[in-house]
């Protein structure tokens, strides 16, 4: 099951925890933000995957 | 032009960005617009204790770009500056962490603020969360790095002369040999519990999961009450691979730097101490089983505060220990986070599977 997600999910989920780790977030449409958001995208599939459809973004 | 009238919320919310920059400004002399605040909005609105920007200096100041941290409630000032105070400590004691550039200091109106080096994401990564950690590349050795560094950290002797009144002290996993058990009762009553029998047994079976059990607290126990020593330990208290940083170009690890000092400890006691940081480690990187083992085989080699065999014992109890301390908190079915116990049950046969093979290798 592949699972569809926007950058804007993205940036909304993963750029907080990033700040408040002192880490500068990527600037929007470098070629970094697109390494990321593809990384992301690949973990969130293989966990939703593993869970019948139930994301687990916004868990530490 | 037309423009758009702004919400009364989004009026407010600009007024205090715009407070909170001169506030931090001012304490720091340089210019307000050289400070660009990420989070006033969650601030505001109570979602967020700490008020989190990034500064970007230019003439005439010499200040080099940095991080900000305010907080305005007493209880997170004082939170800020056990932070700010446990990772200066933990820069002197020799663990890699993030330089500090102002201590923990109060602005004109009463802020409390922190100002540390600003960290690029272009310079490395941080696997900030679960998603990121599950994708993590087998072939950059995250969980081997992670290792290098947790290794580093535990078993710093502090010296008694130095006020380290900030740091957490008693809870109970670090506390002493009886609230440790305790807890490893506790956590084990709760997974073991009848009701979750179906589901549970279906990631391992409970004779297996038992005698793992009982395996681990043979070899710790001794070893727990051998720990104990007149001196402290630090204890980082929140190891996880969302706090270490991995640094471009530094694939050995030796760039690398752990980060949040938030709940850091000190104990009596250094095979407790050495649990808890290698537990919260393991159990928080369920998502990536083969950094989990990496994470583990790795320790074996470089945990040389403790002899092998010891050190065997230690890490492989440590990762039962993390797996039931944060599984006991997920069993129920319908918990959004029921992955996670799932994950970390699931793969703990295999992965102390892998990590004995190795130890056969080692020993």
């Amino acid at each position: 099951m592949k699972v569809q997600f926007s950058i804007e999910q993205f940036r909304k989920f993963v750029y907080p925890q990033l700040i408040e780790k002192s880490v500068m977030p990527p600037k929007i449409g470098s070629k970094k933000e697109v390494e990321l958001f593809n990384e992301w995208v690949k973990g969130r599939n293989k966990l939703t995957n593993n869970t019948n459809g139930r994301t687990t973004t916004g868990s530490k | 032009m037309d423009v758009q009238p702004r919400a009364p919320n989004e009026i407010r919310i600009a007024a205090s960005d715009t407070l909170y920059r001169r506030e931090i400004a001012r304490s720091l002399g340089i210019h307000p617009n050289n400070i660009n605040l990420l989070t006033t909005d969650a601030f505001e609105t109570g979602q967020s204790r700490f008020l989190f920007g990034f500064t970007d200096t230019s003439p005439p100041s010499d200040y080099p770009p940095s991080f900000v941290k305010l907080a305005k409630e007493p209880s997170h000032k004082e939170q800020l500056q056990r932070e700010v105070k446990s990772m200066e400590l933990a820069k002197k004691m020799g663990i890699p962490t993030i330089h500090v550039h102002n201590g923990y200091f109060e602005s004109p109106l009463g802020y409390g603020i922190i100002r540390l080096k600003k960290i690029d994401i272009e310079e490395g990564l941080l696997l900030a969360n679960d998603e990121l950690i599950a994708a993590a590349p087998k072939d950059k050795h995250f969980g081997s790095r992670a290792a290098l560094l947790i290794a580093a950290s535990i078993g710093k002797r502090i010296q008694p002369n130095i006020d380290t009144s900030f740091l957490l002290r008693g809870q109970k996993r670090l506390g002493s040999e009886q609230t440790f058990w305790e807890l490893w009762d506790e956590e084990n009553q709760t997974v073991l519990s009848s009701r979750y029998d179906a589901y549970r047994n279906q990631l391992i079976p409970r004779d297996e999961l038992l005698s793992i059990l009982i395996k681990s607290r043979v070899d710790l126990e001794s070893l727990v009450i051998q720990g104990y020593s007149d001196d402290e330990y630090f204890v980082h208290n929140d190891t996880s691979p969302s706090n270490c940083f991995f640094t471009n170009g530094s694939e050995v690890g030796n760039q690398d730097i752990l980060l949040d000092f938030e709940q850091a400890a000190a104990t009596h006691n250094i095979v407790l101490g050495a649990i808890t940081d290698i537990s919260d480690f393991y159990n928080r990187a369920w998502a990536n089983p083969e950094m989990q083992q990496e994470f583990l085989c790795t320790l074996l080699q470089e945990l040389k505060q403790f002899p092998l065999t010891d050190r065997y014992k230690i890490i492989r109890g440590a990762a039962v220990f993390g797996t039931m301390f944060a599984s006991q908190f997920y069993m129920d079915d319908n918990h959004p986070r029921n992955i996670k116990a799932k994950y970390l049950l699931q793969h703990l046969q295999s992965n102390l599977a892998d990590f004995d093979s190795f130890w056969a290798l080692q020993s």
